[in-house]
């Protein structure tokens, strides 16, 4: 219990935000959204999520865990950003999920505490322009900077009996951002302009859901997520509150043969909801958003199914906040993904593993946006 | 396996330690000019008034002559500290003899364009007293030939540098001390030139650049001669004007003159600028009344700063940074609407704790410049000075 709980101590202290990757389309309404899944599946593009107990979507999946086990994500982002004619590369880090869960010795119980990145508002925009000031035309370069985003804090449990496997989690949704606008004339005249604020975010959801296997090669599992409002302060004040979506979807495995399986999901998030509160602010208001992924996951030995697989897979999404009013941004995305795994004790167990994803992503609206990116993540899971 | 793992891990971790989150802003989609609000305002000026009396003729920097510049006759005298009769040598007063005597001066500013100036120096006597009760037409019944102790010549190439008088010789008893001297040398220096002109001399306020007067002796001793200089300091120097200018007009804000004035303008910032804007650019705008007065070559800034409190004539001034004092060059004969950027000031306005929303203007230097500046103030409508200020209202940054 000892090396659990030091192991939780040294996860918390890792250092950065726990957030999704940076993109130029994390601008709008409440930023780039988080995808909740762990490196082993992202290797296969999401497409075993539902029945993977270190992603966040399913809280049923937790049975699947056959050992007490924590897991951490490192995600490596490198993109190019063009808008029109304009262009920009970036490159980031960050740790967009950690799970630590297990089963209840004795019972068919689980629990599991994750912690993800539900939306990213990392960004800093660069733009030279004209801007009138007495009446005359005056050259400004501004800097608009973003650091934060919503978190997604999960506490769940799980059961299984009767061929069924039920989970339910409680979710609570924290973060700020810290934003910085500098603004800086051609005119030496004009003193440079620096603003800073802290958006800060508070709310609440519930989620549950389930999986069954039918026979020894289908497995099937759904969830639904209902999340409340996230109130949104700015700096000591109050300015909105903006509903969060409801969630739900569906995956299926088929294990081909024993070291082969095949699967998929689908997610359909109502972002829709919070289309007025973010228009009322001002913004370009929230559409509804779909995840849809495909994936393969090869193994060489059955026995040890996590160690050295192949996995791939392709996904396809849209996100929910435009950049132009109306005008939905797609993704789509194509992955490869192996692991290793260590300390093997004798009864077998890997107590030690490292998974690897290579993912490249395309992104683009309409109005000339496009964004290309390499995605590398790097999971790192002990089981003590 | 575990090499390279480890290695690909290393690799991540080191590209990890920088980051580069910029992307193009594209406008106007994703341009946050649209969203940052800049507005600007007119305030006029409240309150504004003239003080005068700060430093007084001979108290700045220089002293001033003038033979009709801008119409006015400038001459400046001077009183040097008693010269002993003896000094020491050896731990003994010793009485001296008189090798020679040097009287210099140092021109600090002339007109450019002016050439054939001389300076007459002149020697007063003991019934003018040289002090803050002499008067200009006191001193000009004295300067008669039999006074003049030389005219000493101003090449037309010289701006800046000393004007040298030795006596030696026989020349020394135009130098020499009477009896109701008692020992105390009296200068008055006037300006002759072939058009009406100025000239500016370092007076002592200036340091070592200031009028000179060194009488070089010589003690002769059993078995050798000791040679010694003995300087006289300044002890009173004024600038003498045929025709004083009188109180400065209440109905204007007056810069500059001797005794100097300084004037204070005050504005009431808006409670919304105070409160949540950034000012970015503020410019006061005074209105001269009439052109500059001053001479060419004669370099007068208008000095703007803030103050710490408000307390009239006597409010302290904020010197305590480079950047918190404006200043802005005076060019003579110009009537230009004068444009001030005070920025730096104007921004400790919405601070807090904000210092009085006050400007107060000064001449640099202070009396030792030919300048006067007379703007309108708020009590002239056609001239009234204003402040704009530029500002930038709080980006919503909770819109996106």
């Amino acid at each position: 219990m000892r090396r659990v709980l030091m192991l939780a101590l040294v996860l918390a202290a890792a250092p950065g935000a726990l957030m999704a990757q940076s993109s130029q389309f994390g601008i709008r309404g409440l930023g780039f959204p988080g995808r909740s899944t762990s490196v082993q599946g992202m290797g296969a593009a999401g497409a075993f999520s539902f029945f993977d107990p270190a992603s966040s979507i399913n809280p049923a999946a937790l049975t699947q865990s056959r050992a007490f086990t924590a897991s951490y994500t490192i995600l490596q982002n490198y993109r190019s950003s063009r808008i029109g004619d304009l262009s920009e590369s970036g490159r980031d880090t960050r740790f967009p999920q950690v799970a630590i869960g297990g089963p209840v010795r004795g019972t068919r119980l689980a629990f599991g505490v994750s912690f993800s990145g539900l939306t990213d508002r990392d960004f800093e925009l660069a733009a030279t322009t004209m801007v009138p000031i007495r009446g005359v035309p005056v050259e400004v370069h501004d800097t608009l900077a973003s650091t934060g985003g919503l978190s997604d804090l999960r506490l769940a449990a799980a059961y299984a009996a009767g061929g069924w496997n039920v989970g339910a989690g409680v979710h609570v949704i924290t973060g700020s951002n810290r934003v910085q606008l500098s603004r800086v004339f051609a005119d030496t005249a004009y003193a440079p302009v620096t603003q800073r604020s802290e958006i800060s975010y508070a709310g609440a959801g519930f989620s549950a859901g389930a999986w069954r296997a039918f026979g020894d090669r289908l497995t099937v599992g759904g969830m639904v997520r209902i999340d409340g409002e996230a109130s949104v302060d700015r700096d000591s004040g109050r300015v909105a509150e903006v509903p969060l979506p409801l969630s739900f979807g569906g995956g299926l495995q088929w294990r081909a043969s024993p070291r082969l399986a095949v699967g998929g999901q689908a997610l359909f998030r109502k972002w829709s909801r919070a289309d007025e509160a973010l228009r009322a602010l001002g913004g370009t208001g929230a559409l509804d958003a779909i995840d849809l992924s495909a994936g393969v996951e090869l193994t060489r030995n059955a026995r040890r199914a996590q160690h050295r697989p192949i996995r791939f897979g392709a996904r396809f999404a849209t996100l929910p906040f435009p950049v132009e009013s109306g005008e939905r941004v797609r993704e789509v995305g194509v992955s490869l993904g192996t692991g290793l795994r260590f300390a093997q004790d004798r009864a077998g167990v890997d107590h030690a593993g490292v998974d690897l994803s290579l993912e490249r992503v395309w992104r683009g609206a309409r109005g000339g946006f496009r964004e290309t990116a390499w995605l590398i993540g790097i999971g790192i899971t002990v089981r003590p | 396996m575990r090499g390279p793992a480890l290695g690909f891990l290393l690799a991540i971790s080191l590209g990890a330690c920088q980051e580069k989150l910029t992307s193009p802003g594209g406008c106007p989609e994703l341009c946050p000019s649209d969203n940052l609000v800049i507005e600007d305002v007119v305030l006029d000026a409240l309150l504004d008034s003239t003080f005068t009396g700060f430093l007084g003729a001979g108290e700045g920097s220089r002293l001033l002559l003038a033979n009709g510049l801008g119409g006015e006759e400038l001459i400046s005298v001077v009183r040097f500290a008693r010269r002993s009769d003896s000094i020491t040598v050896r731990d003994t007063a010793r009485v001296f003899e008189i090798d020679s005597v040097l009287l210099t001066v140092n021109v600090e500013g002339r007109d450019p364009a002016a050439t054939g100036l001389a300076v007459e120096v002149y020697r007063l006597p003991a019934t003018v007293a040289v002090d803050a009760g002499t008067t200009y037409d006191q001193v000009a019944a004295e300067l008669l030939p039999e006074r003049l102790l030389r005219t000493v010549p101003v090449p037309d190439d010289l701006t800046s540098g000393a004007l040298r008088v030795v006596f030696t010789g026989a020349e020394l008893g135009a130098i020499a001390f009477a009896p109701e001297d008692d020992n105390v040398l009296r200068l008055a220096y006037r300006l002759v030139a072939p058009a009406p002109t100025g000239l500016l001399l370092a007076s002592s306020a200036a340091g070592a650049t200031g009028p000179g007067f060194i009488t070089f002796t010589r003690v002769a001793l059993a078995d050798t001669t000791v040679r010694q200089p003995l300087p006289r300091i300044v002890q009173f120097q004024t600038s003498l004007d045929a025709t004083p200018a009188g109180t400065p007009s209440p109905d204007l804000l007056t810069v500059g003159g001797a005794p100097s004035s300084r004037a204070i303008l005050r504005f009431a910032l808006p409670p919304r600028i105070r409160d949540s804007a950034e000012i970015i650019r503020a410019t006061l705008q005074l209105v001269p009344v009439a052109p500059f007065t001053g001479m060419p070559g004669d370099s007068a800034l208008l000095d703007t700063r803030g103050v710490f409190s408000d307390l009239g004539a006597k409010s302290p001034r904020i010197s305590s940074s480079d950047a918190l004092i404006v200043k802005q060059r005076l060019v003579p004969g110009s009537s230009d609407t004068l444009f001030v950027e005070v920025t730096p000031i104007v921004r400790l306005w919405a601070t807090d704790p904000a210092p009085p929303s006050a400007l107060f203007l000064a001449l640099d230097p202070e009396a030792a410049s030919f300048t006067l500046a007379q703007f309108g103030s708020s009590r002239t409508p056609e001239a009234r000075p204003t402040l704009r200020i530029t500002y930038a209202l709080p980006y919503p940054f909770e819109v996106q």
